[in-house]
C-alpha cells in the first residue's frame, strides 16, 4: 500500500436498517478512496425498519464498494465486534431470506476480539461460561413460559392474583425480548431441552453460525486477526496516516485490578461467576438435562444426593402432604421462584457479552482526531481502558507525543459511535464521556424507537447533546430524524459550525453519512 | 392416628398454654377446646376413657399429671451461629461465632403416632425445606428429639440441613419475641386477602375477605442466588444459597456454598419485613422515596440491634476495639458473609463505615445533604440505618463513661494493653442493654407511625413520641441522641418548624372536637370493652377473630365511627383530626374520588385497618394502656401534566374500585390517606392523632412524581419495578445483590 500521502478524511456511513449496527468507513486521500472498513452488520429481532429493508443496505454497499474492474466489491477490513445478533445477524450464511450476502464481497482481513480466538485459553474459558449461561437462560425462560398457567392458577384466589399473573406475563415477554440478542427468535421454537448450541461452540447456534461464517469469510479472504487490549494495529494493515488503538475487550486480570471493591466489577464479563450465579446456572442445566435423560443427573444439590428425598417420595410423606402439597396452600408453592433471577441474569449475561466487544479508536495521525467505535462495551470495559498506554511508532506526525493514554484518545474523539445504542450503562461518565471535550464532537447512535426498554436513555442523550452541541445522529428512530439537524440549527451550534456540519452530512433513506476531515 | 397417645399430649398442650392447676377432667376439657373440630370427637371419646377404668390409659394420665407439676421450660435452647459461618474460619473468631439462642418455649406440632417427636411447625412458623432446583425435600428437623433437647439442638454445621432449619427457627422466633416484648402484644402476619367478587348490580362490591394467617411458611433452601426475601403473596420467606467467589479467599473457600439461611442478620432482616408487613400492610406500596427505603432500613436496624444484644458476641469485639464501637467493627457490617461472598470487601450494607477503593476502612461522615440527594432506596435506607446506629453508639458511649472513669482511676483514658476481662464483661453488658433498649424504642415507634406513605421524618416523630410515653423525663438524653443523629443527615419532619424534641413529639390530646369530649369519652369507653374482650386472648387466631368482630357489625367500631362522628355535627372537626373526608351524599362523595357506601355505611367509605392493644410497663413501673386504631380512605387522582409541571386535575377524581383500570388515564395515582389514632384507656381520651390528609394536594403531586420517576429514582430499565413488585412482592428484587446499577 502506498504510504506517500496520509489519509485526510473518513466518511462514516451509518445504515438505517433498524435496531442494529452497520457502519461503513471509507478512508480518503484527497478524493481517492484508499481503504474501506465495515464494522458489524446486524439487527435485533423484530426491529426491522419498514423503510430500509436489508437488501437495500447490501445493494448500497455493493454499489459503493464496486471496483473499476467489475470485480467483487472490496471490503479491506471486516470487523465483527461481538456476538450479539444486532451486530452480526447478516453475517449469518442463510438468515432473513439472504443467502450469505457477504459472500459476494472481496474481503481483506477479518478483525475480531481476542475473546473469539480459539487458541486463547482465557477466551475458551470465558466462552464456555457464557455458553452455559445462555443455555441456562434459555432453559429458564422456556420453563417459566411453560409454567405460566400453573402459576396463574395457584394465585387465582388471591386479591392480587391478577396482578401477579399480568406481571408474570410481562416478565416472560421481557426475557423473551432479551433472548432476541442471542439469535433465538421465539422461545417456543427452542427444542425441548431448551438448549441449542454446539458442544464447544459459541453462545447460541444462531450467533455461532453467523460467527463461523465471519471466520470463513476471513479465511477465504486475507485471514483473521485477533486483537488484544493495549496494542495497536500493525501499520502494514492500515493506510498511511491512520493509527488504530485496541482498547478492549479487557483481560480479566486487568478488570480485577481496575475495579477492586465496588459495583463496577459486576459489569464485566467475569461478573457471572463473581455474583454467585454459578449455582443457578448449574441448577438450570442439570434440571434441563434431567428432564431429557433417563439417567440419573446430579442437580448440584448443596448437600449431595444422599440427603433428602425426591418430590415423588415427598408427596407420600405426611409432613409434606399437610404443608407443601396441601391443596389450600397451593398459592405458597415455590416451584419456579428460583428461576425469577432469570431477568437479572439475562441482563448480566447481556452485559457480559457486550463487554467482549472489540473496542477500536481510529486516529487520523495528522491531527490526532479520533473516531471511537466501542461496539457495545459497558462499564467494566470502559474503566479498563485507562489501565493501558499505547506507544505510537511510525505513521504519526513528528510533533505528536510518543505515548497515548485513553484520556488522550477520548480528549481527541471527534466521532463517537455511542455504545450499546444509547443505554444507561454503556457510556461511562467521568472516565468516558466527560473526557470527550473536542469542539467538533459528533455522536452516532444506531437505534430504532421502541426496541428496547430504557433506550434511548434520556440523561445520556441530554449530555451528548450538550457535548456535541446538538450534533447527535440517530439511525432509525422516528423520534430523532437526522433531517431535523439540517432543517433547524441546534441552538448551541454557531452558524459557522452548523454550516460545516451540514456540508459534511448526508442524510439518505438508507444511511446517514458524516465525513471527518483531518 | 394413635387414639391412646393423642389425648395425652393434647392435654399437655392445654396445660402448658393455659397454666391451669386443675384436675384431670378439666385438663381433658381444656384440651378439647384447643383443638379443631376434626380432632374433637376422638379427643372427647378418649378423654372419657380413663374414668371408665382402662388401667393403662389411666396410668399414662397419672404419669402426665405428675410430670405436669414440673413447669414447662421457659426457653428452648438452640445452638446456632452468631454471625455467619464464614466468621468461624478465622481462628480469632472461632470462639465467638457460636451462640446458644434462648427461644421462648412453645409446643411444636407432634408427629402423628409419636408422643415426643415434633415437626418444625409452631404457633408462628412452619419450616418446609424444599429445594426445587435440586429436586430435594429435606427431612423436617425434630427439635423435641430427646438427644437434641439434651444438647441444645444440632451442632452448628454448614452441611446439615436439619441444623439449617433449627438456625432459621431460632433466629426467627428470637426476632418475633423481640417485637412482642416491645409492642406489648402478639404479632400477626399480614392477612391473606382473597379476591372480592362483584355484586350482581355492579354498583357495590362484596367485601374483600381478609383471612387469618396462622404461620409464615419458611423455605430455607428455595433459591439458587445471593438473595433471600419475604414474599407477601405467599406469606413465605425464601432463602437462597450460592457458590462463593470472594475477594479474601481465607473467608470463603472459592466454590464453597454460602447459605443465606445461616446468617443471623439475613434471617432477622427478612423476618422483620414479614412482621412489618403484618403491622403496616400499606408500607409495601412505594409512594415516596422513603417508603421502600424505610422497609429496608427498618429490617436492617432490627437485624443490627438484635445482633448487638448478644453480649457474648460483643465481648470479643469490645476487647478488640477497646470499648470504642465507633472503630472498625465486624458487627456493624450487616450480613457479612453475604457481601464477602459476592466479591466485595465489606459487608452488604455497612451502617457505620465502608471500605475505600484501596481496601481501607473509613467511617461514614454524615452529610446534611444526604437526605435531599440520595434517592436510590438502598442508599437512602442506609441513611436511616446510620442515623439509628449513630444514636445507639452515642447512648452506649454515654452509658460507659462512668465505668471507664472507675476503671481508670478517674481519667477515663484506658492504658495500653488488653482490657481487663471484667471490664470487657461490663462494657459488653452495657452495649447489649443499650442495643436492646434502642431496638425496643425503634419497634415501639411503629405504633405511632401513620398507616401509609411513611417518611423518615414521620418515623423520627414516632420514635420521639413513643419514647415520651415510656419515659417522661429524658434524663439520659436518648431523644436528643436520636434527633441529633437524624439532623446530621438532613432528615427533617415535614410541617415541623424546628428540630426541637418538643416540636417533634405529636400533639398530646388534640382537642379538635370542641365541646364533644363526651362523644369521644363514650367512644373510648367502647374501646375499653374491646380491650376487655381482646386483651385476655392468648391465641393469635382468637385475637384476630375477636378484633374482626369488634370492628364489624352494626355496633362495631366501624359503624360507631360513622354514627358518632361521620354522621354527626362534629364531622368537620373529625375530618381535620383524622385526615379523612366525608363529603355528604353519594354524588358529592364519588365526585371527589371516594367510594360511597361500601358495606352497610351511608357515607364515604373508610377502612378500619388495625386495632391494636398496647399494654406496656414503663421503666418507671408506670403502665401504658392504649388502643391504637388506624383509619384509611382511598381516592383515585388524575393529574394535568405539562412539561414537568404537575397539577391535580380537580375534575378528574375517580373511584378506583368502580372504574375500569383502562380508564384511569395516563397520569393517575391511587391515593391513600387517613390516620393512626392512639387512645388512652385510663383517661378515656384520644392521646394522639398521626394523620396523612386524604385531601393533601402536595402529597398527591409528590406521590405522582415519585411513581412517574420524576424524582430521580428511575434507574430501572428493562425489568421495570412495577412488574417485579407484582411478581413476588417488592422484596424479592430489593435484596438481590445483583442489581444492575
Amino acid at each position: 500500500m502506498a504510504k506517500k500521502t496520509s489519509v485526510d478524511s473518513v466518511k462514516v456511513r451509518m445504515y438505517r436498517q433498524g435496531f442494529g449496527d452497520c457502519f461503513l468507513l471509507s478512508f480518503y486521500q484527497g478524493k481517492t478512496r484508499v481503504f474501506t472498513m465495515l464494522i458489524d452488520c446486524g439487527i435485533k429481532f423484530n426491529t426491522k425498519s419498514d423503510d430500509v429493508p436489508i437488501e437495500d443496505v447490501i445493494d448500497d454497499l455493493k454499489a459503493t464498494l464496486a471496483t473499476k474492474d467489475n470485480g467483487k466489491p472490496r471490503i479491506d477490513v471486516l470487523v465483527a465486534t461481538h456476538e450479539h445478533w444486532d451486530h452480526i445477524a447478516y453475517f449469518h450464511p442463510s438468515r432473513g431470506g439472504l443467502k450469505n450476502p457477504f459472500g459476494d464481497f472481496d474481503i481483506g482481513h477479518v478483525w475480531l476480539a481476542w475473546t473469539e480466538n480459539p487458541k486463547d485459553d482465557e477466551a475458551v474459558a470465558i466462552n464456555s461460561r457464557l455458553r452455559d449461561g445462555v443455555a441456562a437462560l434459555s432453559f429458564a425462560a422456556e420453563r417459566l413460559n411453560d409454567k405460566l398457567a400453573d402459576e396463574v392458577e395457584q394465585s387465582a384466589s388471591l386479591h392480587l392474583g391478577g396482578q401477579v399473573a399480568t406481571a408474570r406475563k410481562k416478565f416472560n415477554e421481557a426475557i423473551d425480548d432479551v433472548m432476541g440478542f442471542y439469535g433465538v427468535t421465539s422461545l417456543k421454537k427452542v427444542s425441548q431441552s431448551g438448549i441449542r448450541y454446539k458442544k464447544n461452540g459459541k453462545v447460541s447456534s444462531m450467533t455461532e453460525d453467523a460467527m463461523e461464517n465471519v471466520i470463513k469469510l476471513g479465511n477465504d479472504g486475507g485471514g483473521i486477526k485477533y486483537f488484544s487490549p493495549g496494542t495497536t494495529v500493525d501499520a502494514n494493515l492500515l493506510p498511511a496516516g491512520v493509527n488504530v488503538y485496541v482498547l478492549g475487550p479487557p483481560r480479566s486480570s486487568m478488570i480485577n485490578k481496575s475495579t477492586p471493591s465496588h459495583g463496577n466489577a459486576q459489569e464485566t464479563y467475569l461478573g457471572i461467576d463473581r455474583l454467585g450465579m454459578s449455582s443457578f446456572i448449574d441448577g438450570a442445566l442439570a434440571v434441563g438435562a434431567a428432564e431429557n435423560s433417563q439417567d440419573h443427573v446430579d442437580h448440584g444439590s448443596p448437600f449431595g444426593e444422599e440427603l433428602g428425598v425426591t418430590p415423588q417420595t415427598a408427596e407420600s410423606q405426611e409432613f409434606f402432604q399437610r404443608t407443601y402439597f396441601a391443596d389450600d396452600e397451593a398459592y405458597r408453592k415455590i416451584e419456579n421462584n428460583w428461576l425469577d433471577i432469570t431477568g437479572q441474569f439475562a441482563l448480566q449475561l447481556d452485559g457480559a457479552i457486550n463487554n467482549t466487544s472489540l473496542v477500536l479508536a481510529i486516529e487520523l495521525a495528522d491531527t490526532g482526531k479520533v473516531l471511537l467505535f466501542p461496539g457495545d462495551a459497558q462499564v467494566g470495559s470502559w474503566l479498563s481502558w485507562h489501565d493501558y498506554q499505547w506507544d505510537v511508532t511510525g505513521g504519526s506526525g513528528c510533533d505528536q507525543p510518543k505515548v497515548r493514554t485513553a484520556t488522550d484518545l477520548l480528549n481527541n474523539t471527534v466521532l463517537y459511535k455511542v455504545s450499546h445504542h444509547g443505554s444507561h450503562n454503556a457510556t461511562v461518565k467521568e472516565k468516558g464521556l466527560e473526557l470527550m471535550k473536542h469542539p467538533e464532537l459528533v455522536a452516532m447512535i444506531p437505534e430504532k424507537e421502541d426496541s428496547y426498554s430504557g433506550i434511548l436513555y434520556q440523561p445520556l442523550m441530554d449530555r451528548l447533546n450538550e457535548l456535541c452541541k446538538g450534533r447527535v445522529l440517530v439511525s432509525a428512530d422516528k423520534n430523532f430524524p437526522p433531517d431535523r439537524l439540517r432543517a433547524e440549527r441546534p441552538p448551541e451550534l454557531s452558524s459557522g459550525e452548523w454550516k460545516t456540519f451540514k456540508d459534511n452530512l448526508v442524510v439518505d433513506r438508507v444511511y446517514v453519512e458524516y465525513t471527518i476531515r483531518s | 392416628m394413635g387414639a391412646l397417645i393423642q389425648p395425652t399430649h393434647g392435654i399437655s398442650t392445654g396445660r402448658f398454654q393455659e397454666g391451669n392447676q386443675v384436675g384431670p377432667a378439666n385438663l381433658a376439657y381444656s384440651a378439647i377446646q384447643r383443638h379443631d373440630d376434626s380432632r374433637r370427637v376422638a379427643l372427647l371419646r378418649v378423654a372419657l376413657v380413663p374414668w371408665q377404668g382402662v388401667a393403662s390409659v389411666r396410668y399414662r394420665f397419672q404419669e402426665r399429671i405428675m410430670m405436669s407439676k414440673i413447669p414447662p421450660p421457659a426457653f428452648r435452647k438452640l445452638r446456632g451461629y452468631a454471625t455467619d459461618p464464614s466468621r468461624s474460619t478465622t481462628l480469632s473468631m472461632m470462639q465467638v461465632n457460636k451462640l446458644v439462642y434462648q427461644v421462648a418455649w412453645e409446643e411444636l406440632e407432634k408427629r402423628p403416632g409419636d408422643a415426643v417427636a415434633s415437626y418444625p411447625i409452631g404457633k408462628y412458623l412452619e419450616i418446609v425445606d424444599y429445594d426445587p432446583a435440586s429436586g430435594r425435600f429435606y427431612e423436617p428437623v425434630d427439635l423435641d428429639a430427646p438427644h437434641l433437647l439434651a444438647q441444645e439442638g444440632h451442632a452448628p454445621s454448614v452441611s446439615n440441613p436439619q441444623f439449617h432449619q433449627q438456625m432459621v427457627y431460632a433466629v426467627m422466633m428470637t426476632t418475633i419475641k423481640n417485637f412482642e416484648k416491645a409492642l406489648g402484644r402478639k404479632i400477626q402476619w399480614g392477612e391473606n386477602i382473597r379476591i372480592p367478587s362483584k355484586s350482581p348490580d355492579g354498583k357495590s362490591r362484596k367485601r374483600v375477605k381478609f383471612e387469618f394467617v396462622q404461620r409464615l411458611r419458611v423455605y430455607p433452601h428455595a433459591l439458587r442466588q445471593a438473595n433471600a426475601f419475604y414474599d407477601p403473596h405467599k406469606k413465605a420467606l425464601l432463602f437462597g444459597y450460592f457458590s462463593a467467589s470472594p475477594a479474601n479467599a481465607q473467608l470463603q473457600l472459592p466454590g464453597g456454598t454460602v447459605f443465606t439461611c445461616l446468617s443471623h442478620d439475613i434471617i432477622a432482616h427478612e423476618t422483620t419485613h414479614a412482621i412489618l408487613d403484618g403491622l403496616h400492610r400499606r408500607y409495601i406500596k412505594a409512594t415516596h422515596p422513603d417508603t421502600r427505603a424505610f422497609h429496608e432500613a427498618f429490617a436492617d436496624i432490627v437485624a443490627l440491634l438484635q445482633h448487638f444484644s448478644f453480649p457474648e458476641v460483643l465481648k470479643h469485639q469490645i476487647a478488640q476495639t477497646r470499648g470504642d464501637l465507633h472503630q472498625q467493627n465486624m458487627l456493624g457490617q450487616l450480613a457479612q458473609q453475604f457481601g464477602e461472598a459476592t466479591g466485595g470487601y465489606g459487608g452488604l450494607r455497612d451502617a457505620i463505615g465502608d471500605y475505600d477503593h484501596l481496601g481501607n476502612w473509613a467511617p461514614h461522615v454524615p452529610d446534611p445533604d444526604d437526605y435531599q440527594n440520595v434517592m436510590s432506596f438502598h442508599a437512602r435506607g442506609g441513611i436511616l440505618v446510620a442515623a439509628i446506629f449513630d444514636a445507639f453508639l452515642n447512648i452506649y458511649q454515654h452509658r460507659i463513661r462512668k465505668i471507664l472513669r472507675i476503671a481508670t482511676g478517674g481519667t477515663g483514658v484506658l492504658p495500653a494493653g488488653e482490657l481487663h476481662p471484667d471490664l470487657v464483661d461490663e462494657l459488653a453488658g452495657h452495649a447489649a442493654n443499650a442495643a436492646r433498649e434502642v431496638l425496643r424504642i425503634c419497634i415501639r415507634a411503629l405504633d405511632y407511625c401513620p398507616p401509609m406513605d411513611i417518611t423518615f421524618g414521620d418515623y423520627l416523630r414516632a420514635i420521639i413520641t413513643a419514647d415520651f410515653d415510656m419515659v417522661a423525663d429524658d434524663s439520659l438524653g436518648y431523644r436528643v441522641a436520636f434527633v441529633e443523629a437524624f439532623q446530621k443527615r438532613g432528615i427533617s419532619a415535614s410541617g415541623i418548624k424546628s428540630m426541637a424534641v418538643e416540636e417533634l413529639a405529636h400533639d398530646l390530646n388534640p382537642q379538635n372536637l370542641s365541646g364533644q369530649q363526651d362523644q369521644m369519652g363514650i367512644f373510648v369507653q367502647f374501646l375499653r370493652e374491646v380491650k376487655e374482650e381482646i386483651g385476655y386472648h392468648t391465641d393469635r387466631k382468637a385475637i384476630f377473630e375477636a378484633t374482626k368482630k369488634f370492628v364489624g357489625g352494626n355496633y362495631g367500631l366501624h359503624a360507631r365511627i360513622e354514627s358518632k362522628f361521620a354522621h354527626s355535627e362534629v364531622v368537620d372537626e373529625f375530618s381535620s383530626l383524622t385526615g379523612l373526608m366525608f363529603p355528604g351524599d353519594r354524588e358529592a362523595t364519588e365526585k371527589l374520588g371516594l367510594e360511597f357506601g361500601y358495606g352497610s355505611i351511608q357515607t364515604a367509605s373508610y377502612e378500619v385497618g388495625n386495632v391494636w392493644l398496647a399494654n406496656r410497663v414503663t421503666p418507671n413501673d408506670g403502665i401504658i394502656n392504649h388502643v391504637v386504631v388506624t383509619l384509611i380512605q382511598k381516592r383515585g387522582v388524575r393529574f394535568n401534566v405539562d412539561d414537568g409541571d404537575v397539577t391535580v386535575d380537580e375534575d378528574g377524581f375517580f373511584v378506583p374500585d368502580k372504574v375500569d383500570p383502562d380508564k384511569w388515564g395516563e397520569h393517575h395515582i391511587i391515593f391513600n390517606g387517613g390516620c393512626t389514632l392512639i387512645f388512652d384507656l385510663d383517661t378515656l381520651s384520644l392521646r394522639y392523632s398521626v394523620k396523612k390528609d386524604i385531601d393533601d394536594r402536595q402529597r398527591m403531586i409528590r406521590q405522582y412524581k415519585y411513581e412517574a420517576g420524576l424524582l430521580g429514582d428511575a434507574n430501572e430499565t428493562y425489568f421495570d419495578s412495577a412488574t417485579m413488585t407484582a411478581l413476588a412482592g417488592p422484596f424479592a428484587f430489593m435484596h438481590s445483590h445483583t442489581d444492575h446499577d
